[in-house]
């Protein structure tokens, strides 16, 4: 008898995958019962965030946003007193939905924020859109949520930072550029933003824009030849994560980084990748609606706080949850007696301008952020390098 | 267009793609030899390799001294790890392929998880030795040194792999244990210390490959899966059980993601996969084959 044979082996290969997806289907579940306190009066809000995974670095920072806002007032909200009580935003989508319904049904959260992946916010929204309960994403900002009601954002619309830099590289790259994006629903969306935003301010590509496969690029090499044979004078570029890292640091490598300036939306080099990237990040300019370095004096108090309680500068995430904490705390006072869901729902949509360290911003109709985008460049800062805003983008996210 | 001036224009990703090939290498020996002797798909291997490439991340301060400081842990812990899955494992041998599976892929969770929590799920700086750090010209085309370097020494690696289990009297016996492990149990040899020396071997070249392999694929969530699935690739298109099958196959699948992107960019994300499909039509038992029967 054979110890194996290959058809054998391709059964194993196949079940093993299918294992996989199983066990991560059920990771998120063990968190469940960390918390569920019912003291009487104080006011259940919910925050999901990832606390594993490949995810988990954005949820730490945005944890410290949070945490910051509620520490520096006094664990309360709108003068309440508060009972957070924490999910785990799993990498599948059903995973996650089961948590927030846990945290809709069984915890009776009044409201809801947290959430990273646009994957995940979309069934998720129309849960609480049909339960009459606000959501207030930290982060996920993706199409089909935009304008749903008991929806809100406090980060930003997914192909903003795109739209903002749009004109400044039609004014500045010196001729046509060559797009380049992680093929997928975000990257997608950028691609259109571009095509659509810098065509209109008069810019030229220099070719199709170049799409790499999701999650598994093992290798930019064969996509940075196909940018030298558009022969372009600039790249934009939209990757997350480690394929930020391994792009950028093959763009540099492979010198591409001397013969095109690179530009992007500035989560290419916002945070821990940046970090990893290391020198070969130097120089990319890139669109954000944060920087540390932003002088107004609601930054200047946040960046010192956050930087005592966690050693490390603040990034864009960190200030979408801090925000969320301004804006809940803003909306249950005005809501005073009456703490219904639907109550805040409505003053939530009344809370006009919004104090936060990135400057003064507002919802839109679609009920995401109007605001301003930065220009930034990755210089060093001192030893370390840092994203140095160098100049004033547009206001955007007003339709 | 001449195939001289083809082959100047391509002439990098061909290159590449013997730097990922070779890498690739590294992984799937030792997963083929592990599966092919012991019946264990060790669902764990990418681990090794991220362990490896997290050692460098630790160790490699752009010193040579630094690198070969990775490379020595980096054996020592990746012959521990692959020791340690033998023992896991060896006492689910009778109950099959499934169970051994699920530990192996739970020792990769809890790898994956544990890697998060000392990263802070952020992907981490690798760096090559500084003298490498550079950016060389390839007949007029810039291409990192540190490639090049890569390049001779697993090939260096694979050679030395190729003659040990080849070639010499040890490697004969290993090869006899893929085949009949009974028979060899017969002629008074304790296989499992085989088994165990195998995997242990399968675990320190993963965990080598981290270690050199960090500057190309470095340490960051999800490189474990995603290196462990191309391995799978790797010893599904090359054949089970045979160093010149992984070594084949790897080198295939590292052409077909460089040259084979340059050549069809439209089917780029369907390309590994597409051509492990065309292997699998066409030479179902693989490229190399052992010549088995029931």
């Amino acid at each position: 008898m054979p110890k194996y044979d290959r058809r054998g082996f391709l059964r194993l290969t196949g079940a093993a995958a299918a294992t996989s997806a199983l066990a991560s289907a059920c990771s998120g579940s063990s968190l469940d019962d960390s918390e569920n306190a019912g003291d009487g009066g104080s006011i259940k809000i919910g925050l999901i965030l990832p606390e594993g995974g490949v995810y988990k670095a954005l949820g730490d920072d945005q944890r410290a946003g949070w945490n910051l806002y509620l520490e520096l007032n006094k664990k309360r909200l709108g003068g309440r007193d508060i009972t957070v009580v924490t999910a785990d935003e799993s990498e599948d989508a059903e995973t996650t939905k089961a948590n927030a319904e846990k945290l809709l049904k069984k915890d009776n959260c009044l409201v809801v924020a947290g959430m990273i992946s646009s994957a995940n916010i979309i069934p998720v929204q129309d849960m609480f859109t049909e339960a009459k309960v606000p959501f207030l994403s930290t982060n996920a900002s993706p199409g089909p949520v935009q304008g749903k009601k008991f929806g809100w954002r406090s980060s930003f619309k997914n192909a903003d930072p795109t739209l903002a830099i749009a004109p400044y590289m039609a004014k500045n790259a010196g001729g046509p550029i060559s797009m380049i994006a992680a093929n997928y629903a975000a990257g997608q969306d950028h691609v259109k933003a571009l095509d659509q935003a810098f065509k209109a301010a008069g810019g030229k590509l220099a070719g199709d824009p170049i799409l790499t496969p999701f999650p598994m690029t093992v290798s930019f090499q064969p996509y940075l030849k196909q940018i030298e044979d558009q022969n372009p004078k600039a790249v934009y570029c939209f990757f997350g994560g480690a394929d930020a890292v391994k792009f950028v640091k093959e763009y540099q490598k492979f010198g591409l980084s001397e013969k095109y300036q690179l530009f992007a939306p500035g989560w290419l080099t916002e945070g821990g990748v940046l970090n990893a990237q290391g020198p070969a990040a130097e120089g990319i300019l890139n669109s954000l609606n944060y920087s540390a370095d932003l002088d107004n004096a609601a930054n200047r108090k946040f960046v010192a706080e956050y930087q005592r309680k966690n050693g490390r500068a603040p990034t864009s995430f960190a200030v979408a949850a801090y925000d969320a904490g301004w804006i809940l705390d803003k909306a249950i006072a005005a809501a005073g007696g009456d703490l219904t869901s639907e109550r805040l729902e409505k003053e939530i949509g009344e809370i006009g301008q919004i104090d936060s360290p990135r400057g003064p911003w507002e919802f839109g109709e679609h009920r995401s952020p109007v605001q301003k985008w930065y220009l930034r460049e990755v210089k060093k800062d001192g030893d370390v390098l840092a994203n140095v805003v160098i100049d004033e983008l547009s206001t955007v996210g007003i339709d | 267009m001449g195939v001289l001036e083809w082959f100047d224009s391509n002439l990098v990703s061909i290159v590449d793609g013997v730097a990922y090939g070779l890498l690739l290498f590294t992984l799937a020996t030792g997963l083929s030899l592990v599966f092919g002797m012991m019946d264990v798909l060790n669902l764990a291997h990418g681990t090794l390799y991220l362990a490896g490439a997290y050692l460098a991340y630790l160790l490699s301060d752009g010193s040579w001294g630094g690198i070969l400081a990775a490379i020595a842990v980096g054996v020592a812990a990746g012959a521990g790890g692959g020791a340690l899955l033998t023992v896991m494992t060896q006492p689910l041998a009778r109950r099959g392929h499934l169970d051994q599976a699920l530990l192996t892929i739970g020792v990769a969770l809890i790898g994956a998880e544990v890697f998060v929590l000392v990263s802070h799920g952020d992907p981490l700086p690798a760096t090559e030795p500084a003298a490498l750090d550079i950016s060389i010209s390839l007949a007029g085309h810039t291409y990192p040194a540190y490639r090049l370097v890569f390049i001779g020494v697993a090939a260096l690696l694979t050679v030395l792999v190729y003659l040990i289990f080849e070639r010499s009297t040890l490697g004969a016996l290993v090869r006899a244990t893929v085949s009949d492990r009974e028979m060899v149990q017969a002629l008074g040899v304790d296989t499992r210390r085989v088994l165990l020396a195998v995997f242990a071997f399968g675990g320190a070249l993963a965990a080598v490959g981290g270690v050199l392999g960090a500057p190309i694929i470095g340490p960051a969530p999800g490189v474990d899966e995603s290196v462990l699935v191309l391995s799978l690739v790797v010893i599904v298109v090359g054949g089970l059980g045979s160093i010149r099958g992984a070594l084949l196959g790897a080198l295939y699948i590292g052409q077909v993601q460089s040259m084979g992107v340059v050549l069809l960019p439209e089917y780029a994300p369907f390309l590994i996969f597409g051509s492990m499909f065309l292997v699998l039509a066409l030479r179902p038992q693989g490229l190399v084959s052992l010549a088995r029967t029931a």
